[in-house]
């Protein structure tokens, strides 16, 4: 599958790495750039679909604790429906795509928990790779600061699942470039605005070019 | 001591929930603890399912076997679920379980990879992908088909719902498409080396249930 229109940005971390703040300010040097906002969609994981309210739920723990299998093929559905009902149809219409996470994070943070890489890749196999991933290296001290902040810890926002998904992220983002992937780590340390000037490095280009 | 997980699979559902009724209870009537289950499951992703096999929901073919998935690993390891009662040597007679999704899902997985993929590769080969993605789900101590003909659910349905002659076509149709994917699945379960015993629908149902519970016996029921 190909999406030669819109282009496909993902931005991924660890939770409280800056991931949101980052796409926002992303969102706001478009603006002041007179961007045709219609021309980029912003969208994130869990996805706003049906399968995403039920993930949210279970994220939450509002819904009773599930074991990380069911968990991982939750994430997965979740997916399948994001990429057919939003990413593909809005990429096919020539609309960039910029998302708050996608497959990476699912990767480290189910390997994180003892999952199989194998078993994980067979359930990515539709899943069309993003033009340009950038990964937050943030530090854990600064993630966990910035959880804390926040009414409550969801579920894999633990200083240790954090600490052993972020060992995972590494070694997924040697899998991903071994593939041929475009993937980017930034540094997430210093303000918000320093962090934006990295990513627009990477992410400013494709925007600038049209 | 263990359990045992006793499956019943098949195109006409009611005669699936009598005749697991009917072996749970004499089950329980033999001393040993049994309890009926089914799938999809009451759980929050059943619900989801339903929606979407009652056609209010809508989702693509990919989403629709996680969601299936997801369901089933939430039936088998939450709290109560089929492996909790298996380890407290509960019989668990379940309706609908691995092989509808390899007969169901199978046809509609392959015409989503092909407008996907041209052509598709071997990784997402339906079958081949299912049983990839399910091979930590167990293959149950028994595993029953009963093989219902077309006719007998076309009356069964007619009897329910009183149906016009013309959705009875498309009935027929669907139930022979069906009828057609389960033979096709058991026959790859058979070359995967999983059993399944296909008992003849076209008989009285007191002789299926015969029929079950002599498979039963042959497990070796333990009291």
């Amino acid at each position: 599958m190909t999406h030669s229109k819109g282009k496909f940005i993902v931005i991924e971390g660890l939770d409280g790495s800056g991931i949101t703040e980052q796409v926002e300010l992303l969102k706001e040097w478009l603006r002041h750039r007179d961007y045709d906002l219609s021309r980029v969609a912003f969208t994130h994981e869990p996805s706003e679909g049906p399968v995403g309210l039920l993930l949210r739920m279970t994220l939450q723990d509002r819904l009773k604790r599930m074991d990380e299998m069911t968990m991982a093929l939750l994430f997965a559905a979740d997916r399948y429906d994001h990429v057919t009902t939003f990413i593909q149809p809005t990429l096919d219409k020539g609309i960039h795509v910029v998302s708050d996470r996608y497959y990476l994070s699912f990767y480290a943070y189910q390997m994180g928990q003892g999952l199989a890489l194998e078993w994980l890749q067979t359930l990515g196999e539709t899943w069309i790779p993003p033009d340009l991933t950038l990964v937050l290296n943030t530090p854990l001290e600064q993630c966990l600061a910035s959880l804390d902040k926040r009414p409550t810890r969801q579920r894999y926002e633990e200083e240790a699942t954090l600490r052993k998904t972020w060992e995972e992220f590494q070694r997924m983002i040697r899998v991903l470039l071994s593939r041929g992937e475009k993937l980017h780590v930034v540094s997430g340390m210093g303000s918000p605005k320093e962090v934006q000037q990295r990513v627009l490095k990477h992410v400013g280009p494709l925007f600038e070019q049209e | 001591m263990a359990g045992r997980f006793i499956v019943f699979e098949g195109i006409d559902t009611e005669v699936l929930i009598d005749q697991a009724g009917e072996l749970s209870a004499w089950l329980r009537s033999e001393g040993l603890v049994s309890t009926v289950t089914r799938e999809p499951t009451d759980g929050p992703f059943g619900a989801q399912l339903r929606l979407i096999l009652s056609g209010r929901l809508k989702v693509d073919a990919f989403t629709k076997a996680a969601l299936f998935m997801t369901d089933r690993m939430d039936h088998l390891n939450r709290q109560g679920g089929v492996h909790a009662d298996l380890n407290n040597g509960v019989y668990v007679v379940c309706i609908r379980y691995l092989l509808s999704t390899y007969a169901y899902q199978n046809l509609e997985l392959r015409e989503a990879a092909e407008r996907l993929f041209q052509p598709v590769p071997k990784a997402l080969e339906p079958l081949e992908w299912l049983r990839n993605i399910n091979q930590l789900c167990p293959w149950p101590d028994l595993v029953i088909f009963i093989d219902s003909t077309i006719e007998s659910c076309l009356q069964r349905v007619r009897e329910r719902e009183g149906a016009e002659v013309a959705s009875q076509k498309t009935l027929q149709m669907r139930y022979e498409q069906d009828r057609a994917a389960y033979h096709t699945a058991i026959e790859h379960c058979h070359a995967w080396g999983h059993k399944v015993l296909i008992i003849d629908g076209n008989q009285p149902t007191a002789t299926i249930q015969r029929l079950c519970r002599q498979a039963v016996i042959e497990l070796g029921v333990e009291k």
